[in-house]
This record gives C-alpha cells, sequence and structure tokens, in this order.
C-alpha cells in the first residue's frame, strides 16, 4: 500500500487485460495492452518509487511497458 | 505489363519528384513512407507523399496540371481540403490506388521555408532528392495512427545513432544527448562515457525540446532545467526522476512512462485536430 492507494499487483495485469479484450473494448491482444498501460501509467510509475530492482523487472505491468517501449539491445533487459 | 519498363517504387517516387519540380515548378520535400525508407527503414509503401511551398491547394492543383508526364490526375476526398490533397496516379495490379499527396499547411510541422532550410538531400531511385530532415519527420508521425508510433521507434534509433556517430566535439555531444530519444541510443551513449562530464549533460538538458529527452538526463544533473520544452515533463514523474539512480531499471521504466505518456497526449492532440476539421466540414 503506498499512500496514493493500492499498489498495482503483478498477478492481476494479464486478467485485467484479457477482460479489455473480452468487453469488446479492444480487437486485439495488443490494443488491449495499450489500453491496459493508458489507463494504469501514473500507478506503474509509482511502482518504480517502491519496489527494488528485482521486484520491478518482474513485475507483469513493468514487463508489459518495456515490451510495449523503446527497444534495448537485449530483448527483454531492463 | 503493358510494354512499360518495370520502375521500382523509388525510381517511381524519383520520376514524380522530377516531374513536379521541372514540369510543374512545383518546390516539395518527400515525407510519408518514402521518406521513413529514405532514412533506413524498410517499409513499404504505394502512395508518394509531399510537404510542398504551395500557398493552397488550388495552386498545387493549378501548376500539377503544367506536367506532361503526370498528366490530368483525378483529386481523390480530402478532410483537410485547404492544407491537404490527393490526387490518383493509377490502380496496381491488386486493384489498389496509388495516391500522390500534398501537405500546403501540416498542423504538426512548422511552415516549408523552415522546413526546406532543415531538408536533408539523398539519392532515391537514381535522383538527388530533398527530404524532410529526420527531426521534421519524427514530427509530422506523431498522430493518432498506431503504425505512424512503429515508425517512430525505429526513427528515434536511426536518430540517435547518426548523432552519436558525429558527437566529435562538445558542441555536437551537447547535441545529441540534448536529443536522445531511445533506449538503444541512450545504452550506446552509456558505453561511450558520453554522460560523463557534467557540464557537457547540464549544458544537454538546457537544451532539451522534447520531454524524453529530459527524462533520460534529469537523474544525472537533477537540478538543470531546460529553457523550453515542447510539452510538460509531468511533475509528478520529475519529482520521481530525480530521486532515481541514473541509468538504473527505476529510472529506465520512468522514461518508458514519459514516453507513453507523451505519446497518448500526441494521439489525442491530433484526434482533437482531426475532429475541429471534420465539425468545421
Amino acid at each position: 500500500m503506498t499512500k496514493q492507494g493500492p499498489i498495482l499487483r503483478s498477478q492481476d495485469v494479464q486478467p485485467e487485460i484479457e477482460q479489455i479484450l473480452l468487453s469488446g473494448r479492444a480487437s486485439t491482444a495488443s490494443e488491449a495492452e495499450s489500453i491496459y498501460l493508458d489507463e494504469h501509467l501514473e500507478e506503474i510509475a509509482e511502482l518504480a518509487v517502491v519496489l527494488n530492482d528485482r521486484e520491478l523487472r518482474d513485475h507483469e505491468a513493468v514487463k508489459l511497458l518495456v515490451s510495449h517501449g523503446s527497444r534495448s539491445w537485449e530483448d527483454g533487459r531492463l | 505489363m503493358g510494354g512499360w519498363p518495370a520502375v521500382t517504387t523509388e525510381q517511381r517516387l524519383a520520376e514524380i519528384a522530377r516531374a513536379l519540380q521541372e514540369e510543374a515548378g512545383i518546390d516539395a520535400l518527400v515525407m510519408g513512407g518514402h521518406a521513413v525508407r529514405h532514412y533506413g527503414v524498410e517499409r513499404n509503401t504505394i502512395d508518394f507523399d509531399f510537404c510542398t511551398g504551395a500557398a493552397s491547394t488550388d495552386e498545387v492543383r493549378s501548376k500539377l496540371a503544367l506536367s506532361h508526364s503526370l498528366g490530368e490526375l483525378p483529386e481523390g476526398p480530402s478532410w483537410r481540403p485547404h492544407d491537404f490533397a490527393r490526387f490518383e496516379l493509377g490502380k496496381l495490379a491488386d486493384g489498389r490506388e496509388e495516391w500522390l499527396e500534398f501537405w500546403v499547411r501540416n498542423h504538426l510541422l512548422a511552415d516549408f521555408n523552415q522546413l526546406h532550410a532543415r531538408a536533408e538531400r539523398g539519392t532515391y531511385g537514381g535522383r538527388e532528392l530533398a527530404f524532410l530532415s529526420l527531426t521534421d519527420l519524427l514530427r509530422s508521425k506523431e498522430t493518432e495512427r498506431e503504425s505512424d508510433w512503429q515508425d517512430i521507434a525505429l526513427l528515434e534509433e536511426i536518430r540517435d545513432l547518426r548523432h552519436l556517430a558525429s558527437a566529435k566535439t562538445d558542441a555536437r555531444l551537447v547535441e545529441f544527448l540534448s536529443s536522445i530519444r531511445s533506449r538503444r541510443g541512450f545504452e550506446r551513449a552509456m558505453m561511450a562515457g558520453a554522460f560523463d562530464a557534467n557540464q557537457i549533460v547540464r549544458n544537454a538538458i538546457h537544451a532539451c525540446v522534447h520531454p524524453i529527452s529530459y527524462a533520460f538526463l534529469v537523474p544525472r544533473v537533477k537540478d538543470a532545467i531546460p529553457v523550453a520544452l515542447s510539452a510538460q515533463l509531468e511533475p509528478a514523474y520529475l519529482d520521481r526522476l530525480r530521486q532515481v539512480e541514473f541509468g538504473a531499471p527505476k529510472h529506465l521504466v520512468l522514461v518508458e512512462v514519459v514516453r507513453r505518456a507523451y505519446k497518448r497526449h500526441a494521439m489525442e492532440l491530433d484526434r482533437q485536430d482531426k475532429q475541429r476539421h471534420l465539425n468545421q466540414g
């Protein structure tokens, strides 16, 4: 829990993306992921403050953000 | 087919650019898909996009009619008829139309004289052509279309690596760092020791225009401030960026947050601009 509210939970990320897809708000997985990221951007920024490096790397929302972002020279690297 | 020699799409663009210049007297810069290809991104395109110094789309129409090799081209619909005109060149074998498109005024770009002053010349399709500069091309792609942002991601990398390769003086190094946009560019800069000198990074921050560039630099010299950013860096993100270690995973995550926020805002601005024009229509 942070001052702003509960921390975004890693295990909730994929179910929420699936829900976005199933509800018809998105027609592709990539679109659903984009919607998820745009709706949770401030919470993801908060993760960068409250989590340590290992927790941050392992968090599903962070992995998603990085996969939709600018490429590293090494795949999957944060 | 039809007895005509086969030409590549690049040759086709070069011939069109020649006709525009020499027959129609239209001063134009290549933009869109062919400009993206020129800068090194392998990308298919069937349209021929230009920005032009013509005063109006009427001027484009009247001058285009002077070109004997382009002939009389049927005009297609435009949702911004005072700023943008498109003409059908023909149909491909699969039935898709080929379009010749002109921006007279583009809401994302500076006026033509400024674009022209910054244009890059290069050989393309066997001729020397004038292209939107890489920076202007990046700006032209900040639309509501996801495919344009995919081009942006690749073009950012190309521009960063070009800048790094030419960063042989302090001034060039400042120019590179102040405009850094890609993760790969950042990582290569780290490997090259480009961030080692405090004053260089401070000067680069002063010169930053893009919030993503600022987000890359701020943890390194936390009290330095840009003179003028093109878009605000959210105070909440800036506060967090000032707390994290430069180059650490937390820093890189926050840069991607800033990138995503910028993209979301730019897409919304473009959507609103389009809606305004449709409402006026």
